[in-house]
């Protein structure tokens, strides 16, 4: 028994020291294997440790950036303070022990009073521990510690110093902003003074609110707990206990912390941290491809070892072990040390982005997530070397369906369905953000297909090369004969450079479309330099165009607009941009937004002339305006609409029209000198108004209505030169709503009859240009796709519609989402003002100009309220986003990781030919073939090879980009952009990358082979070098 | 006796681009116990797939295949393993394949006992032993690398017997060995054979196999067409397959005139075969002159004083010491001497192929150890032929095509490569792969390719070492035909008997 354990022992170790024995003899092309298997796991463990550091930077950031008022944990006691528990003290002491729990210590600890009347003073008063931290001194000085007797105080803010017995005023402060004191003091309310007092110890016992209700705060920086992004949960966690403790203790107590907004920002960088492994999956699939292409270069040595030991009667376990220990000995030590390496440059990556160190290197790297990954990438690629080295030739010649293709099938269908998912389900992919399972499968499936494809292209694509060259050097045209008719090795090597080269194209193509993203992304928000509103649009109908204000700085004036389009039945409104159709070529403008050129589109919707409404002038000199009418029937109250010169819409109230003749009048403010009128409006006098209301409410009557008929002279103005005529043609004058004549006989008389009710005005004005035919619009797919080019669409404007006439179609418009129609803003405003007068005025401009300007466009803006965007500040702050700044980073160094894996590959597939072919280039030389002949043979070989897997691999490169750039929707940052990203192509990059490359590539080359074909006399097939 | 192996009508057909192609065609044949068989054929007649078939590499298309009363058919890859580590040796053709360059020689022949388990001391003591039987006992600690074709032949033979089959296959064993050196491999085989009452089957060209043959069957075209016992009937025993069917002897059908068609007719007990077609003159064999000295011409290649050392230090191999040699223009040499001394080295020398460690060599009147690696091949590619010993055409090219290579190289893309495949009777294989080719085969090619370059001098190295009879006294005809006709010099290193008569002179090589 004992001899048999013993030999099976020895027939166990016997092919393992076989296996050292070859591996010691064979370093070079393992080593190689070892290099490449080593810098992906390496990679692969910088990718991980990065994306965890880019979550962490993110949360980090946000904690950063929370309102000044909003950063603090702050534990709250209100109450009286009757029971023993509830002794300062004590509450102090519990306070503090809960927030020592959660690893926070307290910053300040403020005391507030509920406002009390004291000797006829309605005071606030509180206080705080060591006041100079918090306050400016700004008259006297600051008071001494607060005691029972004597409890110094001082006045914030401005007013009368209150006199109070034992609260000595003795100067004046204001807390500094976002600090603990100023939040203390709450909202100053008009007659209550607020005082503050030093110490809250004392400031608690004073007598004279010993029955007052109070607060005691205690507030630590949320920072000082160092949160991150792994920590946030946790931290959360035992916030929650600590309120439970603290209100387990007394249920006046209260806990906050700003943490809603921090888990958005978690949850955004939990989206950027996914995506990011999407590059670490590229790195795991270099990592397992690079160990497929190590398999297959040394698969031939290996299945001569194995065919060995069969000659000399191994059994199957015996092959199999012999295999396993050589792929073993080859992955496993270089995938712990890639891991080892990876580790460090975490480490160093952590103290460079003051992340902290070894947190995140238990996270991650050294995590038992970190390990196990590490543990099954050295597994996996052990496996696959010894699967590619054990297993048998893969045709991929010839008709015949291999397994390969039946792989390469299923990840083509995978992927078409993952499009054709993507395209009939958006919500799924928005819901992840484009970073779920599917999207991180995409890019692996499409690579495995492309390189089996590149694979099987390759002994055609020879072949015919070779037929084009029938009388080619002997050494090219065995080169190409080679490629053709014994691809092997070739194959994996293009197969390998179609993943590693596509997934450098995908990572700089990517990286480049990212960035370019961002200038998109600013460049849609403001589509000059500066983009200016009114920061309360809803008034703009008082308030002059905003466009007036940088007249001098050629600012374009834009009207924007939500309206109704009831008859396309849309689920949200449709927005309505006026833009002066000659500004339309200055924007920056991405070629995709529309088939046509934005001077295209803006001759299309561009007016004949320029428009704004017509009316009667009003001289310039005018003071009064007066308007004679004659009525028959009820009463009714005249309102005139003027334009104003600066676009300003006024509305005068002439007055009431009683039965009979009477001249009304209205004071013309100054403004509305050299205004235009735009027509006049009847409506029911207020007081009939409210009395039909009344009984309208009461269901006292069904309605209430004024009827009759009104003739309007011509109007006259009042100047200090004496009345004057207004000219006006009445004949040209229509119903505002219907845009139909009056049809008035008579230039200075306009006759109409008028139905009222108290919600039914009607205005009659002048003819305006854009009556009677529809306004050109250029409209998004969505709606013309519903209406058609060409159709028109009644779309509501508030109390205005306008029929908009869809000219143009563009996918997407500068600051616009579908569904939106763009018209020219004059046109947009002569329309719209002819149903309501100021109901389209621009209320944002467009500016374009130098750097730092946002200041003084908001100086520039007077009195009107703006809020001012620049352009370069959206992308600087795309750009500066950690999220962004990681993702471009990873994805650098990714493509820059697949090249160096690409070369390797070539470089290791070059040692291998030579070893295997070393018998084939020895009886070429026998027979003649000069050393250099030969080489330059199989630089040749390997260089065309490389050459079309290169090939391959940019092709595949840019369609991987456009299918990952399709299905990720968000950018390099966090938010789903828009304009959505576009397939930018970094032109530069890929052919800086790819010249590297080839340089690379051929120094390799010809140092590589240069050893071979050196010596005095050529290498025997399996001789030793 | 037992049937050790039983082989009934058995087939091999393999895909090829151009259609299947039969390598064994209804072979049947049995090995008893305790039986050798030598096996002859012509190169290609499926001789290696038949052993490879019986050793568990190649699964046959269609027949019945049963090694030690198992049904091969039925085996897993797994069972098979297993029954050919327990039970078979096999002496591969393939030898310098089948030894790991890792090792050496000791190591080598230990090998098999390694995978079996057994200990180490056993392992080397059984190595050292068949060493010292075949003669390689002072090259034990040298890697194959550094043994010449020979002595890795000898290792492969010794390793395959270590673990004492049940049944030896051995593959043309001999191919490179001197008669010295395989009269010692044979005796090996036998004794392994008769001691533990083995069997063996030795595929080989050499008719002094025959003398351990208990039974000598000729393969043609896949199938067994002749039977001889050792001290049989002066006749062959033909072989009637399934049906009737029996192939006659070219011999026979030259002597016949039988071309295409033939008439057969009963006279008492005896059919007579005769031919069926108008043929002029009865089609004989090549002619196997009496040897004709040609005059000795000027020197075309000469070593002065030549010194070769292969390695270094403890393990370094003198083969050559203070040696020269003359070689006249527009003779045919045969260099001969027993394995490993230097045949295939002195043939190296002479071609550039290796350097002399001292000393001087002149080939046609260039001071070729003085050239530069490049100059070398220059001189080869113009004036010299070279047939090495392990030809290693290009695999992926056709024979032809392997020919045109050489021709293009040598500025003369115009030769007629499938005049030089027909000089060697490979017509028919013109467009076949070189992968595809039998060992034969791609050696018969690569003569020819040699051939059609119309060389000054050609070095050949064992070129019939793997042809039978037939293509041997081809090969030799040929070679003296070109000396004839083209005033070619010739030297070439052998062993084979048929080539060495048809030389002018004998360089005799000693270790």
């Amino acid at each position: 028994m004992a001899g048999t354990m013993a030999e099976l022992a020895r027939r166990i170790i016997f092919p393992l020291r076989f296996a050292a024995q070859r591996v010691i003899a064979a370093r070079r092309p393992m080593s190689v294997a070892a290099f490449g298997v080593a810098l992906a796991a390496c990679a692969l463990a910088v990718a991980f440790a990065a994306s965890a550091i880019v979550e962490n930077r993110a949360v980090a950031d946000a904690v950063d950036q929370l309102p000044a008022n909003a950063r603090d944990v702050q534990v709250t006691w209100v109450g009286v303070g009757s029971a023993p528990s509830e002794r300062p003290e004590e509450l102090d002491r519990q306070a503090r022990a809960a927030l020592s729990a959660v690893g926070l210590t307290p910053s300040a600890r403020t005391l507030a009073y509920r406002d009390a009347r004291l000797a006829g003073q309605v005071v606030r008063l509180a206080a705080a521990d060591n006041l100079p931290k918090w306050l400016v001194v700004e008259r006297g000085r600051l008071p001494h510690p607060c005691g029972p007797s004597r409890c110094e105080t001082v006045l914030v803010g401005s007013g009368a110093a209150p006199t109070i017995p034992g609260l000595p005023v003795v100067g004046v402060v204001e807390p500094r902003p976002g600090t603990p004191v100023r939040r203390v003091l709450g909202t100053a309310t008009p007659g209550v003074r607020q005082l503050l007092a030093e110490g809250v110890e004392g400031a608690a016992r004073l007598p004279a609110f010993g029955s007052a209700f109070h607060s005691f705060t205690w507030s630590a920086p949320l920072a000082s707990a160092r949160p991150t992004a792994w920590t946030l949960d946790d931290f959360e966690q035992r916030l929650t206990r600590a309120r439970t403790r603290l209100q387990a203790a007394s249920i006046r107590f209260g806990v906050s912390a700003p943490l809603g907004s921090l888990d958005d920002v978690a949850l955004d960088a939990r989206v950027a941290y996914r995506r990011l492994l999407l590059v670490g999956a590229e790195c795991a699939v270099l990592f397992l491809v690079f160990a497929i292409v190590a398999a297959s270069t040394l698969r031939s040595g290996a299945l001569s070892a194995s065919r060995r030991l069969r000659r000399f009667g191994a059994r199957r376990w015996q092959t199999d072990l012999l295999a396993a220990a050589e792929a073993v000995a080859i992955v496993v030590p270089a995938a712990a040390l890639g891991w080892v390496v990876g580790t460090l440059a975490a480490a160093v990556l952590a103290r460079a982005t003051n992340t902290p160190v070894w947190p995140l290197l238990r996270r991650t790297v050294l995590s038992p997530t970190g390990i196990g990954l590490a543990a099954l990438l050295a597994g996996l690629g052990a496996l696959i070397l010894f699967a590619t080295m054990r297993s048998g030739r893969v045709l991929v010649r010839g008709r015949g369906l291999s397994l390969l293709d039946a792989v390469a099938g299923a990840a083509i269908l995978a992927v078409a369905v993952a499009l054709a998912v993507g395209q009939t389900d958006p919500e799924t992919l928005a819901r992840d953000r484009g970073t779920g399972i599917v999207v991180l499968l995409v890019p692996g499936l499409l690579i495995v297909a492309a390189a089996i494809l590149a694979a099987r292209l390759t002994g055609p694509a020879f072949r015919i090369a070779e037929r084009l060259a029938p009388r080619a050097r002997p050494s090219l045209r065995l080169a190409l004969l080679s490629a053709a008719r014994n691809p092997g090795t070739q194959l994996v090597t293009v197969g390998f450079l179609v993943v590693s080269v596509g997934l450098a194209v995908f990572a700089a193509t990517y990286r480049s479309t990212l960035l370019e993203g961002e200038r998109a992304e600013a460049a849609f928000a403001v589509p000059l330099d500066y983009r200016v509103r009114k920061a309360d649009p809803g008034r703009a109908a008082d308030q002059a165009p905003i466009g007036a204000a940088y007249a001098a700085r050629n600012a374009v004036p834009v009207i924007r607009r939500e309206a109704q389009a009831p008859s396309l039945n849309l689920a949200r409104t449709v927005d309505v941009l006026g833009v002066p159709s000659e500004a339309l070529p200055r924007l920056r403008w991405r070629s995709d937004f529309a088939e046509a050129s934005p001077a295209a589109l803006a001759s299309r919707i561009a007016p004949e002339r320029p428009l704004r409404p017509t009316g009667p002038q009003l001289p310039a000199d005018a003071q009064t305006l007066s308007l004679p009418v004659t009525v028959r029937g009820d009463p009714f109250v005249v309102t005139a609409s003027v334009r104003t010169e600066r676009g300003t819409y006024l509305a005068l109230d002439l007055g009431e029209a009683r039965r009979g003749r009477t001249v009304l009048r209205a004071r013309l403010p100054r403004s509305a000198r050299q205004g235009t009128v735009v027509g006049l409006s009847l409506a029911m006098p207020p007081a009939e108004a409210f009395s039909a209301a009344h009984a309208a409410a009461e269901g006292a009557a069904p309605d209430v209505f004024s009827v009759g008929s009104v003739a309007f002279g011509q109007p006259n103005v009042s100047t200090p030169g004496g009345a004057k005529p207004v000219p006006v043609d009445y004949r040209d004058w229509v119903a505002a709503t219907e845009s139909s004549p009056t049809g008035s006989p008579a230039r200075e008389t306009l006759r109409i009859r008028y139905l009222l009710t108290r919600e039914r005005t009607f205005r009659v004005r002048p003819r305006q240009p854009t009556d009677g035919s529809p306004l050109p619009v250029i409209a998004c797919g969505s709606l013309v796709d519903r209406v058609g080019e060409g159709g028109v669409v009644p779309l509501s404007l508030g109390p205005a519609t306008v029929n908009a006439r869809i000219v143009a179609r563009a996918s997407h418009f500068p600051t616009l989402r579908c569904p939106f129609v763009v018209a020219d803003e004059g046109a947009l405003e002569t329309a719209v003002s002819a149903s309501s007068p100021g109901a389209a005025v621009a209320d944002e401009a467009w500016i374009a100009g130098a750097p730092g300007l946002s200041t003084t466009l908001e100086r520039e803006a007077g009195a009107t309220p703006v809020a001012v965007t620049s352009r370069r500040a959206i992308e600087a702050e795309l750009r500066d986003d950690p999220l962004a700044r990681g993702t471009v980073a990873v994805l650098a160094a990714g493509s820059l990781l697949a090249l160096v894996l690409a070369v390797l590959a070539v470089l290791l597939v070059v040692s291998v030919e030579q070893r295997d072919e070393s018998g084939d280039f020895y009886d070429l030389e026998a027979q003649g073939l000069a050393p250099a002949s030969l080489r330059r043979q199989l630089v040749l070989r390997i260089a065309s090879v490389a050459a079309f897997g290169v090939l391959c691999g940019l092709v595949t490169g840019a369609l991987l980009t456009a299918v990952v750039t399709k299905l990720v929707a968000v950018g390099a940052g966090r938010a789903a952009p828009m304009p959505p990203l576009r397939v930018d192509i970094a032109w530069p990059e890929v052919a800086f990358g790819l010249l590297c490359f080839a340089i690379a590539l051929g120094a390799m080359l010809i140092l590589a082979t240069r050893r071979s074909f050196a010596g005095s006399v050529p290498a025997r097939s399996g001789e030793a070098r | 006796m037992t049937r050790v192996v039983e082989l009934d009508h058995v087939f091999r057909v393999y895909s090829t681009e151009d259609g299947g192609s039969a390598a064994l065609q209804g072979l049947t044949f049995t090995v008893r116990e305790g039986e050798i068989v030598v096996v002859f054929g012509p190169s290609g007649s499926g001789k290696t797939t038949m052993l490879r078939i019986l050793a568990g590499f190649d699964s046959p298309s269609a027949g019945r295949v049963d090694v030690l009363g198992v049904d091969l058919r039925r085996l897993g890859r797994r069972k098979l393993d297993e029954f050919r580590g327990r039970f078979v040796g096999y002496a591969d053709q393939h030898y310098a394949a089948a030894l790991a360059p890792e090792l050496t020689a000791r190591e080598l022949v230990a090998f098999p006992l390694g995978l079996a388990g057994v200990s180490r001391d056993r392992q080397l003591d059984r190595a050292d032993a068949l060493l010292d039987v075949v003669g390689l006992a002072d090259r034990s600690h040298a890697h194959p690398y550094e043994l010449s074709g020979g002595e890795q032949q000898r290792i492969a033979v010794a390793a395959a017997v270590g673990r004492r089959p049940r049944l030896l296959l051995a593959d043309e064993p001999t191919a490179e060995l001197d008669s010295e050196n395989a009269a010692a491999v044979y005796r090996l085989i036998e004794q392994i054979v008769r001691s533990e009452s083995a069997s063996a089957i030795v595929v080989s060209h050499d008719p002094a196999s025959v003398a351990i043959a208990d039974r000598i069957v000729h393969v043609r075209d896949g199938r067994v067409s002749a039977e001889t016992g050792r001290d049989g009937a002066p006749g062959e025993s033909i072989v009637v397959g399934r049906g009737g069917w029996i192939r006659l002897p070219e011999e026979f059908l030259h002597r016949g005139r039988i071309v295409t068609r033939a008439k057969a007719r009963v006279e008492g007990n005896e059919i007579v075969i005769s031919g069926d077609e108008a043929v002029s003159e009865p089609q004989v064999s090549p002619p196997t002159r009496a040897p004709r000295r040609r005059a000795a011409g000027a020197p075309v290649a000469e070593l002065r004083g030549v010194h070769k050392l292969f390695g270094s230090g403890r393990w370094s191999t003198e083969v050559f010491a203070d040696f020269s040699a003359r070689l006249s223009e527009g003779r045919f040499t045969v260099v001969t001497g027993p394995s490993g001394s230097g045949k295939s080295t002195l043939l190296n020398l002479l071609a550039g192929l290796e350097l002399p460690s001292d000393g001087e060599i002149v080939v046609l009147g260039e001071v070729i150890s003085g050239l530069d690696r490049a100059a070398r091949a220059e001189l080869r590619r113009t004036r010299l032929g070279v047939i090495a010993q392990d030809t290693n055409l290009v695999p992926f090219l056709t024979a032809r095509e392997n020919i045109e290579l050489t021709l293009a190289n040598r500025g003369s893309p115009d030769g007629d490569a499938d005049a030089a495949l027909k000089a060697v009777g490979l017509a028919e294989q013109a467009g076949q792969r070189a992968a595809r080719l039998s060992m034969g085969e791609r050696q018969r090619v690569a003569i020819a390719r040699a051939v059609a370059a119309g060389p000054e001098l050609l070095l050949a190295d064992e070129p019939t070492a793997r042809l039978d009879a037939a293509n041997a006294i081809e090969i030799g005809a040929l070679l003296s035909r070109l000396v004839d006709e083209r005033g070619t010099t010739i030297v070439c290193a052998t062993h084979d008997p048929l080539v060495i008569e048809q030389a002018d002179e004998e360089l005799a090589l000693h270790r």
